[in-house]
């Protein structure tokens, strides 16, 4: 006999099996909210020496940098770019992906790539890319002048005004060097500071920053352990916080997830505990480190000497013969000048960094504001690999082919064009010139080229493939001056050099108070390494020494190699090859999260 | 045949059955499956959508559910896939309690135009058939901000296993609500 308790359950059944009801929620849409970038800066790890600490060890800021930053500044801060995407439901994103900037760079740099990255997952991933400390001693007084005078100016000639007041903010006018055109040598353009006193530009000398002998791989795994800590906190136990970086960040990155956070020897807290993967863009992660690592002692006294006024540089001064504080003042008045003047004579050539010197020979062909960042960025123009990007070519005048300078890869010098000023061919111009038929060695050469076919995984590492044309030169020009910025002015070498002395582990120093990277032969999170066969990791080899050294299993190990991509493009690219294999990676990695796989 | 023995044997079922994967694919029931813009008439939803199931019956926490294959046609016209593009574009986990999770789910939209749309935190409920060895039907509901004219799409979808034990179940469902609603009118009398 069939109860009717027996009888309603099976109607239920049958009711579900017919159609249950879901609460419904807006999940999203293309148009579901706006995009938003925002420089973020909270308080980092209070390192005692550094001014704003407040302890005994202190070190005064001294009367440049209370200009730059107020009376008592406090630098113990930490700043990254957010990118997101606001949930219509309101709920936090699932997964957090932390960045970490190359070698002189700043966190603009992986602006493209985060809003693709972003848009990709419809606000369920967030971008967040640091902004090292120095970052903060930027002395931008001037490209904010210029930036807010071309914004509100309505004609030519005051856009032009307020690009050469920008630049003669930051550079003084000699007679080969007529910054603003006037056939006079002018003053250099004075701003107030911090403390309403109107200078030029603050530029900082090494004693200026000599609590930077404090700024080691220690400070900076601090700073960025606060930002892990915080994005676990948003994405809770279930949700995934990511590591990574591009070019040297990936020695940073590395380093992140090697490192142990508790000083006690005895007991560990390893960075790759704090995360759910590795991602290493264009870039091999922690090398091998010198032989013999120094001493405990010889660590202390180089310390003593980094810290001591008149001391060993505590910062880089210059890469190559080009100052880099002189670089990210131009870079950025460049960029602005690009944007908002780009037809125009380059404002760059008429100041010293790209007027005279190394650069001034380089780049002497009339350019104008766009097409000289062009030819400065572009992988044909550019010497240096580890600044290149496929930005497209310029050929309205004779490009002489040049076999390489400091080891590095072929390039070309733009000549003077008999039509004015030198022009540029975006990448995504269908007439960019191509070799074959182009010969890469007879003007005017070639945008795109077959550097042959894909070697062995194993092989030494040496570019390939067919060269792709993928950054937009006006993505260039924006990331130079907005969303921070793309040039680290001030590049802490003097202690970070000394700790990747080290390389993979300092258990040789025997002080984990002062570095403790005793943990990559126990990483075992999952790896992305992405790399572009014409940059600087075009094979798997170039990931092989890391991935060795760690306790990801082969499984976990994932390597992408995208054909034609330059150094630069993997984080600048316009539509980003690196964007599936990351979207790809983290959805998986999501999966294997909620089920307790990770 | 007593609730106690209906529930024991169930138990029993579920106790014997090993967990073992199962692919399934599920058809849409247009009468319960719509697209409801916020401006503009209803249009019914119809098509298949396939499902990869770790572990069935659900031990433990969760076990991943993907949705591998996915055709749904408005009557409008419009179509809703997988984004071709994504390695496993619905990636998700299932509870042993039936509701299930996409953290996002990468479709692609074309009515007309092609449009990638990552939809997060997809979520539903799926009714397991007896043992919980099988998936008898699914429901989900999400929105879509289409923007103007449309404004938020809600989609409603409720899809079945069109089986023999399914159709069986509905019937004995429907019988059941029958007989009951035969014996009320015999109580009344």
């Amino acid at each position: 006999m069939t109860s009717r308790r027996a009888l309603a359950l099976l109607a239920l059944l049958a009711s579900l099996v017919t159609g249950a009801t879901v609460a419904q929620c807006p999940n999203g849409g293309p148009r579901a909210g706006a995009l938003v970038q925002t420089l973020v800066t909270v308080p980092g790890y209070v390192e005692p020496h550094t001014p704003g600490s407040g302890g005994p060890l202190e070190i005064s800021a001294s009367a440049n940098v209370q200009s730059l930053l107020g009376a008592h500044p406090d630098l113990n801060r930490v700043t990254y770019l957010r990118t997101a995407i606001q949930k219509p439901s309101g709920a936090p994103p699932r997964a957090i992906l932390i960045l970490v900037p190359g070698f002189l760079g700043g966190a603009a740099t992986f602006a493209p790539l985060a809003r693709q990255l972003v848009l990709a997952f419809n606000g369920n991933l967030e971008v967040w890319a640091i902004d090292r400390r120095p970052n903060q001693l930027e002395d931008e007084r001037g490209a904010r002048h210029a930036l807010a005078g071309v914004m509100a100016a309505s004609t030519p000639e005051q856009i032009f005004q307020a690009l050469e007041e920008g630049a003669r903010f930051y550079f003084a006018e000699t007679p080969a060097l007529d910054i603003n055109l006037n056939g006079v040598v002018d003053p250099q353009f004075e701003l107030p500071d911090a403390n309403g006193v109107s200078r030029p530009w603050v530029r900082l000398s090494q004693d200026d920053m000599r609590f930077a002998a404090y700024w080691g791989i220690d400070t900076y795994m601090r700073d960025w352990k606060i930002l892990v800590d915080q994005a676990r906190s948003i994405v809770g136990p279930h949700g995934l916080v990511l590591f990574g970086g591009h070019s040297m960040g990936t020695s940073w990155a590395s380093a992140f997830a090697a490192y142990d956070f508790d000083p006690d020897p005895g007991h560990v807290v390893s960075g790759h505990s704090l995360i759910d993967g590795l991602l290493l863009l264009e870039g091999g992660g922690l090398g091998a480190g010198a032989s013999p690592p120094p001493t405990h002692d010889q660590y202390l006294a180089q310390v003593a000497s980094l810290a001591s006024p008149g001391g060993p540089d505590v910062t880089l001064s210059d890469f190559q013969g080009v100052e880099i504080p002189a670089l990210g003042a131009t870079s950025e008045i460049s960029g602005i000048a690009g944007i908002h003047d780009p037809d125009a004579p380059a404002l760059a050539q008429r100041t010293p960094l790209f007027g005279a010197g190394l650069l001034g020979i380089f780049f002497q062909a009339p350019a104008s504001n766009r097409s000289m960042v062009g030819l400065f960025i572009d992988d044909d123009f550019e010497p240096v690999a580890a600044f290149r990007a496929s930005a497209g070519f310029s050929s309205n005048g004779p490009n002489q082919f040049v076999a390489g300078l400091f080891g590095g890869p072929p390039f070309y010098i733009a000549g003077p064009s008999s039509s004015g000023v030198r022009t540029w061919q975006d990448f995504d111009d269908p007439d960019l010139p191509t070799c074959p038929p182009n010969d890469p060695t007879v003007s005017p050469g070639c945008a795109i080229q077959d550097l042959g076919p894909r070697p062995a995984p194993t092989d030494p590492p040496r570019n390939w493939g067919v060269e792709a044309e993928v950054t937009s030169l006006d993505d260039v020009l924006h990331v130079q001056f907005e969303n921070g910025n793309f040039v680290e002015w001030y590049f802490v070498s003097g202690r970070v050099n000394l700790d990747f002395s080290y390389g993979r582990d300092s258990s040789a120093l025997g002080d984990e108070s002062l570095l403790a990277l005793t943990q990559n032969a126990s990483m075992d999170k999952p790896v992305l390494c992405i790399g572009g066969s014409h940059g600087l990791a075009p094979l798997e080899s170039s990931f092989a020494g890391y991935l060795g050294s760690i306790a990801t299993p082969p499984a976990d190990q994932e390597i992408v190699l995208l054909e034609g991509y330059a150094h630069l493009d993997v984080i600048l690219a316009h539509q980003n090859a690196a964007v599936p294999p990351i979207r790809d990676w983290v959805s998986g990695l999501l999966q294997r999260k909620l089920l307790g796989g990770l | 045949m007593s609730l106690r023995w209906l529930v024991l044997l169930g138990g029993a079922l579920l106790l014997a059955t090993p967990a073992r994967a199962l692919t399934t694919s599920l058809t849409l029931d247009p009468s319960a499956s719509s697209l409801l813009p916020e401006a503009g008439a209803a249009e019914g939803l119809s098509g298949t959508l396939t499902l990869a199931v770790g572990a069935l019956p659900v031990a433990g926490a969760a076990t991943s559910f993907d949705v591998i294959d996915l055709a749904l046609t408005a009557a409008g016209g419009g179509t809703i896939g997988l984004d071709p593009t994504v390695g496993a574009p619905g990636l998700g986990v299932l509870h042993p309690d039936g509701s299930f999770l996409i953290p996002t789910l990468f479709l692609r939209l074309d009515g007309g135009t092609t449009v990638p749309l990552a939809l997060p935190d997809v979520m539903g409920e799926v009714v397991f058939g007896p043992g919980g060895a099988s998936l008898l039907s699914l429901a989900t509901a999400f929105a879509v901000d289409a923007g103007p004219p449309a404004g938020l799409v809600s989609v409603t979808v409720n899809a079945v296993v069109p089986e023999p034990g399914t159709l069986g179940l509905l019937a004995a469902g429907l019988a059941t609500l029958g007989l009951a609603r035969r014996q009320l009118v015999e109580d009344l009398r």
